[in-house]
């Protein structure tokens, strides 16, 4: 159906816990066009995961030892530059403190709160890729969370697509 | 009594060849004394709080009412030694009156100004200060503090005072939003959780950060200019008292510190190292088990409360008497508060 070809690429993926249900989720919605002609400076693409812990305990992040890749249809899988700070320091010091707030990869995502019904917690994780290696819409991303020592694949599955 | 008394005195004064001349100076002293015991009695009935009387004179209060009386004398005495016009004044000319006045015209209005002037200077000098709001930022907290508990206890601070406020930035503490810049400067700086906070308040106004990291080289807190930095990484020695019992003292003493650092400097004692400790809210703590006591039994010593008083006003000074005081976090409405909505019970 024509409505479809504007909708956007829902990317997902999970990590499970010791009991077998979702520990975490992720996700990355794409609208391909403004992916395809948008570049953050020329310089990089910019794509952004939701990340829900929907346990118990808190999950840390490290921005020197966790690991963002896009995987291309050709070549070899693409990093994503997380420490900005340290990375493309001129970059990170022109932007405001309100947009390194939003943009600075997070330490530590919290745990579902106590009770039934409460809503899991959520982050998102900015990912800036070199726009001159990502110039298609990835296939997929890998994640990798070294405190949980497992990489997650976040990919597009048909039957878990948004309306 | 007192109308007798002053019966007497206006009666020998008009007896006296001297003493007509003298009365209205002695109206006006009187008048001053009165004035005074008015302002101590409107500080003590109006703030709730009773100044020590020397901490009271020395008051912007109580030195405001000096100089209106000095400028009110100082007026009456020069306004009587102003040179008379040769002939008395001609009614229905303007003109005239004013030429054969001008000399007496120019000298009123001169000494008019002049004392005016005076006392305007005198009032700016001895005005207090507005203190401004501070920021709380969580920059981690232990275990067993519940963030949303903190924020209750920190927002009833804010009920009982229009003083000043506190905002609670909920934003975690990430080190990699700091400029590159900012973060060579803190990675070389001996309290680098200090430097961090001192870049939170650039731009934005006081804050005061909460850690349960050690703070290095200093116990409890530490301060500089515009930053304050809470470490609950001492519990031993503030326990059995709980963290939040802790976190609301010091953070109302940390509070105060930021407010009189922005407006002309602390006490120059200020947590000066020393082995006796009288237990005053400024004092250091000899020993660091002793901060227990000096929550329990906080106070101001009197030069504290004059400095206080004369950089903030009375009503600032009596609300931070209350706050230290932690009786506002011992209310039934608190305490009840705290243990059904968030299960924290208190020490004591």
């Amino acid at each position: 159906m024509s409505g479809d070809r504007g909708r956007p690429i829902v990317m997902q993926g999970t990590v499970a816990g010791d009991d077998g249900r979702d520990r975490c989720r992720f996700s990355i919605e794409i609208e391909r066009v403004s992916f395809l002609l948008n570049a953050v400076q020329g310089r990089y693409k910019l794509a952004r995961m939701r990340f829900e812990n929907l346990g118990t305990t808190a999950v840390t992040l490290s921005v020197d030892r966790d690991r963002v890749e896009a995987d291309m249809a050709a070549g070899a899988p693409v990093p994503a530059l997380l420490n900005v700070q340290s990375g493309d320091s001129p970059f990170w010091d022109g932007l405001s403190v309100d947009l390194r707030q939003i943009l600075a990869y997070p330490q530590t995502v919290k745990p579902r709160p106590d009770g039934a019904g409460a809503s899991p917690e959520v982050v998102y994780v900015y990912a800036l890729f070199p726009a001159d290696r990502v110039t298609e819409v990835p296939r997929a991303f890998t994640y990798r969370i070294d405190s949980i020592g497992q990489a997650v694949r976040i990919e597009h599955r048909a039957t878990a697509a948004l309306p | 009594m007192l109308w007798k008394l002053w019966d007497i005195l206006t009666g020998y004064l008009k007896d006296s060849p001297w003493g007509r001349a003298l009365q209205p100076f002695l109206f006006v002293v009187v008048a001053g004394i009165v004035a005074e015991v008015f302002a101590y009695e409107f500080v003590r009935t109006q703030y709730g709080f009773s100044p020590d009387l020397r901490v009271f004179l020395l008051s912007y209060f109580s030195v405001r009412i000096a100089i209106v009386t000095g400028a009110l004398l100082a007026l009456l005495l020069l306004l009587r030694l102003e040179p008379r016009p040769d002939a008395r004044p001609e009614p229905g000319r303007v003109a005239a009156f004013y030429r054969r006045n001008r000399r007496s015209i120019f000298y009123k209005a001169g000494v008019t100004l002049l004392i005016g002037t005076c006392t305007a200077v005198g009032f700016l000098v001895r005005s207090p200060s507005r203190v401004s709001h501070i920021t709380v930022r969580f920059m981690g907290l232990p275990e067993n503090v519940r963030g949303e508990a903190l924020a209750y206890i920190i927002y009833e601070l804010n009920r009982p005072q229009r003083q000043w406020h506190f905002d609670v930035d909920y934003a975690p503490f990430n080190e990699l939003v700091l400029t590159s810049g900012e973060k060579e400067r803190c990675s070389s700086d001996p309290q680098p959780l200090l430097c961090y906070t001192e870049q939170m308040a650039a731009g934005r106004g006081p804050v005061i950060a909460i850690t349960d990291r050690p703070l290095n080289g200093a116990y409890f807190a530490t301060h500089r200019g515009t930053a304050s930095v809470i470490t609950t990484a001492d519990s031993g020695s503030y326990a059995p008292l709980t963290a939040y019992e802790y976190l609301a003292y010091t953070i109302v003493v940390q509070s105060v510190l930021l407010h009189l650092d922005m407006n002309g400097g602390l006490p120059p004692d200020a947590f000066a190292p020393r082995s006796s400790s009288t237990g005053d809210v400024f004092q250091f703590a000899p020993d660091r088990a002793t901060l227990k006591s000096t929550i329990l039994a906080a106070k101001l010593s009197p030069e504290e409360e004059s400095l206080i008083f004369n950089r903030f006003g009375p009503e600032y000074l009596g609300v931070c008497a209350n706050l230290i005081s932690l009786d506002w976090l011992y209310s039934a409405r608190v305490r009840t508060n705290l243990s059904k909505v968030f299960g924290v019970s208190l020490s004591r």
